[in-house]
């Protein structure tokens, strides 16, 4: 093997020894056929751990482990053929065993003549030992760079989650900002808040600058806006008030009567009403809302100063004016719109056909209440003769001429009205009404203003405490007509309704109260009204302790007036029999008088309360013991809270899908709960609010209009589901032609009765019954006491399904579960029973409405309600609610 | 007795009544491979039925297409997703509105031919007046959202 001459190094042991002796590297010359060591340095005896005598006895290989053999040889054979070599990392055998980290270096050199390897040995034991900690700390440092990855994902997914809440507030805050400023942009009053430093804020409502054209409102300090220079003390007065209330809420009882309560604005009288907004236990702010009373208030002054002059003169009147403007003008309005009604259709050939008597029965009928309530004896007393004409044999020229002395004597009360007036009371109630029905409807939009509600209601609106005094006034003068002695007592707190519904109340009332007096008690008794007004309705009841209805007198009446057949009647309730008090045109009393008793009454307080009034009317009677009219009616306050998420602690009205989730994971906090599919708070959403609050509980019938239809089928074997189905069909088909509706309807009934026979039954324990069983494979045939009702109804909107088991075994849970499944889009199909597991979701995607009354372990009521729009679209559009009532009783 | 008769002529299965709990799916179940499933004629569909149908789909190996989807087979393609599973569509029937006649109609479509975004309008076969579509198209084409 030739050496080139710039590598080759000629030398001997000595020569090496003085060049390497002192090195810092260890060197060896190393024989590569053999492995001996011909020559080593100090440093390298220093690094072997061995005598130096002793290394020259060794073989190379030996100062290496046994795994590293070949490859050391490896390197020096590479050495021969490329005269140099490294191996940057090799573990050297020391003379204890131990090891040391080396590199090593080799070159080919001439060697006492021949070739031989000269190896340098450095030993990096410092340097692994650094590396070594060097890795350990990067995989420590690529750790904690993981987890901090980790953390740092977490957290932006966590800001992300509250950047979208914020997104979604921010979205609901500028809905809530821009309904807010409709009110305050469209409202004839004058609205302001007050900061806590007394400074009035930016945002004020439009009618401000009508009642302030020229004062600086925005930033200027409360006091100095309402009181000029000169009334330094009033306005220190108003500071110290408002910072006392802002520091301490609990004082505003004590303090309120310092703030002012009316200004003048040149010649314009303003009211101010001050609301506090608390939110805990702290006054946000102020509300301040100026109301211009100044016409109001100089046609009091106009009526009063005329009612003096004319007390005088006509005696007649005295008795029309010892009541308030209002009921004035609603009498005046009343009788007006009726007599002119009389008048049109008297003009007509037809007047006299059976259908204008009734109608024309009617309005005698009421304008005699009316003029009985206002103590006009003589006009009522003309009324009642001009009934009492009213049938087969009228004489037509002498109804005439005696409406005609009934127009007369009107229309000396009506000039009278006119001159105390000077004005049409049409023309004013309607604008107000129509001022008052914007500002209503603005309001219902907005979540936070209730208070302001509240405000209107009792600026606005008329006291309960007016009826009140009317029906005082009623039962004394009908009692002291008939001989009879009557205790009279009026409950009720003090509340505000708007002034149609208090008129229309006023009338339906009258004719309640005429008829238990005239009807009801015999010489002497108790006659009591009540009224409740809760947050949802206002209930109201009649109670008298006469003798009762007289049911066998009234089922004779129904019969011979052929409303309904004997047979028909044999299968209704004796409660049920009375509520055809209501008939028109029925009544048990054998003599009318003009107080009451030609049935005509009752039928009319129907219509006032249920078609007027959007209410409800039934009655409920005992023998000798006596009576008791139920009215229940939705109030402003009860549509306008319809709107919220919370109705109270128990009862939750949701609004959209993703609140769901929410109720699901509540579902033990509610026994109520009301789910609409839009934002739509529309009637049957009402219907259901009025529900919660216990009068109507169970049953189709409420949801549909009195003149429904309606078929009802016991469900009891499972072999005859075909047939039931069948016979639903025959029954709709020829009323439904919607082949849509109708199949909608027929799956409905075959999940409703699957239900009923498969899944509501349990055994005593409360186990399922026959749950478990296949579909396909049992008949069940239930007991009688097991059998479901299915009821088909409709009426002109509305077609109802229900089906009504004796189990109550539908949990609301179960309810929400199969809800929230049919509008989800995976895992649909259930293995945990015989069934799918769809039926109910089924029902639920082919309702507009469902509604589930339970009484746990007793009855269960599922009710799909189906809207009869003209097009699949519309109906589909309406989209899909869904309401539970846990009821305690069944 | 079956509620739902089935006729199976070479590749085509022909449904014809009601699918629910009484319906005899046996000898679906027994088929593999390419089967176009014509449901012009089925009518109702219930709960139990579409449970049924499920396990028949998932059955043996089958390469399935629907044809001819009736509207209450659509109606449940659209809510219960495991009912059409892997199934390709190739007609359906979609609800229509006739304002002249005041009558609902079915009319046919074709996938192949039909794009959800811009519903087909249609002209009434009775009185030729032009038709609505009479649901919500969002909904009701979703369906082939998943085809």
């Amino acid at each position: 093997m030739g050496i080139p001459s710039q590598t080759s190094i000629s030398s001997d042991k000595n020569l090496y020894q003085s060049i390497y002796n002192y090195s810092q590297d260890g060197v060896l010359i190393v024989r590569p056929e053999t492995f001996q060591i011909l020559f080593l340095n100090t440093k390298q005896v220093d690094l072997s751990g061995h005598e130096e005598s002793d290394l020259y006895q060794l073989s190379f290989l030996d100062l290496f482990f046994d795994e590293d053999i070949e490859a050391i040889k490896t390197i020096l054979e590479s050495t021969i053929q490329w005269k140099t070599g490294l191996d940057p990392l090799r573990i050297m055998k020391r003379g204890s065993g131990r090891k040391l980290y080396i590199e090593m270096t080799t070159s080919l050199v001439n060697f006492e003549m021949s070739d031989a390897i000269m190896v340098t040995v450095r030993d990096i034991s410092e340097r692994v030992k650094h590396e070594k900690k060097i890795k350990k700390y990067s995989e420590q440092l690529e750790q904690l760079n993981s987890e901090l990855e980790a953390k740092v994902e977490e957290r932006t997914q966590k800001l992300k989650h509250a950047n979208d809440d914020l997104v979604q507030q921010n979205t609901f805050i500028t809905n809530q900002k821009k309904e807010i400023s409709d009110i305050m942009n469209n409202i004839h009053q004058g609205i302001i808040t007050i900061a806590p430093n007394l400074i009035i804020n930016k945002e004020f409502s439009s009618f401000m600058k009508v009642l302030f054209p020229q004062a600086k409102i925005a930033g200027q300090k409360i006091s100095t806006f309402l009181y000029q220079e000169g009334n330094e003390d009033d306005a220190s007065v108003l500071d110290e008030a408002l910072e006392t209330i802002f520091s301490d809420p609990s004082l505003w009882d004590m303090v309120e009567e310092l703030l002012p309560k009316e200004i003048n604005i040149g010649n314009r009288e303003i009211t101010l009403s001050w609301v506090p907004i608390i939110i805990g236990e702290k006054v946000l702010k102020f509300l301040l809302i100026f109301t211009d009373v100044t016409e109001e208030r100089e046609l009091q002054r106009e009526i009063s100063s005329q009612k003096e002059e004319n007390d005088q003169k006509v005696e007649i009147l005295l008795k029309l004016l010892k009541y308030p403007k209002d009921v004035l003008n609603k009498f005046v309005s009343g009788a007006t719109k009726n007599l002119n009604k009389m008048n049109i259709m008297l003009q007509k050939p037809s007047w006299s056909s059976s259908e204008n008597l009734k109608e024309l029965f009617r309005i005698l009928h009421t304008l005699k209440g009316a003029a009985n309530q206002m103590g006009l004896q003589r006009m009522a007393n003309e009324c009642h003769l001009l009934e009492d004409q009213l049938g087969l044999d009228i004489n037509e020229q002498k109804f005439l001429r005696d409406v005609e002395s009934l127009d007369k004597q009107y229309k000396i009360i009506f000039n009278f009205y006119e001159k105390t007036t000077n004005s049409s009371p049409e023309i004013e109630s309607s604008k107000k009404d129509k001022y008052k029905t914007t500002f209503v409807q603005s309001l219902l939009k907005v979540n936070e203003q209730q208070e302001l509600l509240r405000k209107f209601m009792h600026l606005e609106g008329e006291s309960v405490d007016s009826i009140r005094e009317n029906m005082a006034d009623l039962v004394d003068k009908t009692s002291t007509s008939l001989g009879k002695d009557i205790r009279f007592e009026f409950e009720s707190e003090t509340f505000f309704l708007d002034k149609k519904s208090i008129g229309d109340l006023n009338d339906a009332l009258s004719h309640i109260v005429r008829n238990a007096i005239d009807h009801g008690i015999d010489q002497t008794g108790d006659l009591k009204i009540k009224f409740e007004n809760n947050k949802y309705h206002l209930l109201i009841q009649i109670i008298d302790n006469g003798k009762g209805i007289d049911i066998e007198k009234l089922t004779e009446k129904i019969i011979s007036n052929k409303i309904k057949t004997e047979s028909k009647l044999n299968n209704l309730a004796a409660e049920e029999i009375i509520q055809y008090v209501f008939h028109s045109g029925l009544s048990t009393r054998d003599n009318v008088s003009d107080i009451s008793g030609r049935g005509v009454g009752l039928d009319a307080v129907k219509n006032i309360i249920e078609n007027d009034l959007n209410g409800k009317v039934y009655v409920t009677s005992l023998p000798n013991k006596g009576t008791i009219f139920h009215i229940m009616l939705p109030t402003p306050l009860a549509m306008f809270e319809g709107q919220y998420l919370e109705i109270d602690k128990q009862a939750k009205v949701f609004k959209s899908y993703d609140t769901l989730k929410q109720l699901f994971s509540n579902i033990d906090k509610y026994d109520h709960f009301i789910y609409p599919a839009n934002t739509r708070f529309h009637q049957l959403e009402k219907t259901t609010s009025l529900k919660y609050h216990h009068l109507y509980t169970w049953g189709m019938e409420v949801y549909l209009n009195p003149n429904y239809q309606m078929m009802e089928l016991k469900i009891k074997d499972f072999k005859l589901k075909s047939h039931y189905l069948d016979q639903v069909y025959l029954y709709l088909s020829s009323h439904i032609t919607s082949s849509t509706i109708l199949n909608a309807v027929i799956e409905t009934c075959d999940e409703l009765i699957m239900n009923a026979i498969f899944d509501a039954p349990r055994n005593l324990d409360g186990s399922v019954k026959y749950n478990h069983l296949s579909r396909s494979k049992y008949d069940i045939v239930l007991e009688n006491h097991e059998q479901g009702i299915l009821k088909i109804g409709f009426d002109k909107d509305f077609l109802a399904i229900s089906m009504e088991d004796p189990f109550g075994s539908l949990t609301k849970e179960t309810v929400v579960k199969y809800i929230y499944k049919a509008i989800q889009t995976e895992n649909k199909i259930s293995n945990e029973s015989a069934g799918a597991g769809l039926g109910l979701s089924q029902i639920f995607l082919n309702s507009n409405y469902m509604v589930i009354n339970s009484c746990p372990g007793k009855r269960n009521e599922m009710i799909s309600l189906i809207n009869l729009a003209k097009t699949n679209k519309s109906r589909l559009l309406n989209g899909h609610s869904f309401s539970f009532f846990e009821h305690p009783h069944i | 007795m079956s509620s739902l008769k089935v006729t199976i002529n070479g590749e085509k299965v022909e449904l014809d009544g009601y699918l629910d709990e009484k319906s005899d799916l046996t000898v679906l179940k027994e088929l593999n491979g390419d089967i176009i499933v014509d449901f012009k004629n089925l009518t109702r569909i219930n709960s139990c039925g579409v449970k049924e149908w499920v396990e028949v789909i998932n059955t043996g190996d089958k390469n399935l297409s629907y044809d001819n989807c009736s509207l209450v087979t659509v109606k449940q393609l659209n809510a219960v997703p495991d009912f059409m599973g892997g199934s390709r569509v190739i007609k359906f029937y979609a609800p229509y509105y006739c304002e002249e006649c005041d009558e609902e109609r079915e009319c046919l479509l074709e996938v192949a031919n039909f794009d959800p975004g811009n519903v087909p309008e249609l002209k009434c076969s009775e009185c030729e007046h032009a038709m609505s579509f009479d649901g919500v198209a969002s909904h009701y084409f979703s369906f082939l959202k998943r085809d």
